[in-house]
């Protein structure tokens, strides 16, 4: 079923929704949850209520891309999950890595450096995304946004390691560069 | 704090971004006598691992076969490369037998029966395309390829895509010539599809795809018991004390009945891997984790 259909369940609040978003992007939003939580149970009630946040959104909301609307959901509902269980003392270990690397991201703190909403942040994101050459991209957001291990990445696009986490390390310096150029503090 | 912060702005990110950079699809019981034989089976593990590095230094035609696939991919990585030979692709090597695969199109495939000193070379003319993605594309560029021989005649090789979305694309063929000619069989690929990180035969009946952990832990491992014509998922039983693992199988290699299934487990806190083995005494049949 194509997604605008899908969408179209949605809005005449027709329960076949749910499901048949599950066939078609259940996958999907299980490697993202799975990437974040490193763990099965966690991960599946994540899906679950990732398909529930959707009922809820439409109506309103009409995506026009499905999958990453739906991957958003289940980014931030496995994010949020995860910190409650940092909270608890019960985390794994993916994200923290994942942070350090993004640490390298953050300017020093500076006096001129000007406090951004984050819709302000969002844009600077899509413009320093827009700068990079495709494959480095697909690369920086299949480790940052998807959280995706650095060997899996590697395989997925015929690299050594060695290579990916040169290319993230560039990367990171000009993401480092454009927020320090902007004066923008985190 | 900041990094955070970062974290959670990058989600909200064009999802032009998001959508192009996706990796999934919008889509024991111990035999008895079982001890006396883990030394062997043991060593045929032991045996996959070396046979990366063995191949680099198995020169023929004055040239190394890490050279012969760059020369036939130029534009590949060859860092890259070397990692596949040492996980076992390209190369199949037992004692003075070796096979290689060519990764031109049509696919080549070169064999020795005398350590390298002479070679005979087939070509797979049916090699040329491939589906993918659903649909036929010609002069089809493979990225990977696991060869390998159970006997003198009866072998096995598995040509793989590259990696898009979390798919990969894949054809078997099967030879009972010892290399001769090649038949091409079905795969697992219509009921499943995710990224291939081993395969192998233990006869030209029983054989097996490994693929990477996805939407679970694994181990993700598709098996036939009839030559190709039908796959199915094949049940494992890890231990008990490995439930907060992720497992990748690799190639599984046999001789005889005896069999060695070496998957690598890993865990993430704290961040540790190893590799575990599953064994069967009746090539491939069963299974049997040996701690």
């Amino acid at each position: 079923m194509e997604d605008l259909e899908i969408v179209d369940l949605y809005w005449a609040r027709d329960e076949s929704a749910i499901s048949e978003t599950a066939r078609k992007h259940g996958a999907y939003c299980r490697y993202i949850a799975y990437h974040i939580l490193w763990n099965e149970e966690d991960s599946e009630e994540c899906v679950n209520d990732t398909y529930l946040s959707a009922w809820r959104a439409m109506p309103d909301q009409r995506p026009a891309r499905l999958g990453p609307f739906l991957g958003k959901i289940t980014r931030n509902l496995a994010l949020n999950r995860r910190e409650a269980y940092h909270a608890e003392k019960r985390g794994h270990g993916q994200t923290p890595l994942a942070l350090d690397e993004l640490r390298e991201c953050v300017p020093a703190p500076d006096q001129t450096a000007q406090a951004v909403d984050d819709l302000a942040l969002a844009q600077l994101l899509n413009r320093f995304l827009a700068s990079l050459p495709r494959e480095k991209r697909k690369i920086f957001m299949r480790r940052y946004w998807y959280l995706s291990p650095v060997k899996e990445i590697a395989a997925d696009y015929s690299m050594s390691e060695s290579k990916v986490k040169m290319i993230l390390l560039r990367a990171r310096k000009s993401l480092k560069q454009l927020l320090k150029d902007e004066g923008i503090g985190l | 704090m900041s990094e955070k912060r970062l974290l959670y702005a990058l989600g909200q990110v064009d999802e032009s971004y998001i959508e192009e950079a996706a990796p999934g699809g919008f889509p024991q019981e111990r035999a008895k006598g079982a001890g006396s034989r883990r030394g062997v089976v043991i060593a045929l593990a032991a045996a996959i691992m070396v046979l990366g590095a063995a191949a680099a230094l198995a020169a023929g035609r004055g040239i190394s076969v890490l050279e012969w696939i760059v020369r036939a991919q130029p534009d590949s990585d060859p860092a890259y490369l070397q990692t596949q030979l040492d996980n076992g692709q390209w190369v199949y090597m037992d004692g003075d037998n070796i096979a290689v695969i060519v990764p031109e199109s049509p696919v080549k495939i070169l064999l020795s029966a005398d350590a390298g000193e002479t070679w005979r070379e087939t070509v797979l003319v049916e090699s040329k395309g491939m589906e993918y993605l659903g649909e036929w594309r010609e002069n089809m560029r493979y990225h990977g390829g696991y060869i390998g021989f159970n006997g003198k005649e009866s072998g096995y090789l598995v040509l793989t895509s590259g990696v898009s979305m979390n798919h990969q694309a894949l054809r078997i063929f099967l030879t009972s010539d010892g290399g001769e000619t090649w038949q091409e069989t079905d795969t697992p690929y219509s009921q499943h599809v995710s990224v291939l990180t081993g395969a192998g035969f233990s006869s030209e009946n029983i054989g097996f795809i490994s693929y990477r952990y996805y939407e679970d832990a694994g181990p993700d491992i598709w098996w036939t018991s009839d030559g190709g014509e039908t796959w199915s998922k094949l049940e494992v039983e890890l231990p008990e004390d490995m439930k907060r693992y992720n497992f990748t199988p690799q190639s599984p290699s046999f001789d005889g009945l005896r069999g060695v299934y070496p998957i690598v487990a890993m865990s993430h806190e704290p961040e540790y891997e190893t590799t575990v083995y599953l064994y069967s005494d009746d090539g491939g049949l069963t299974w049997r984790f040996d701690s």
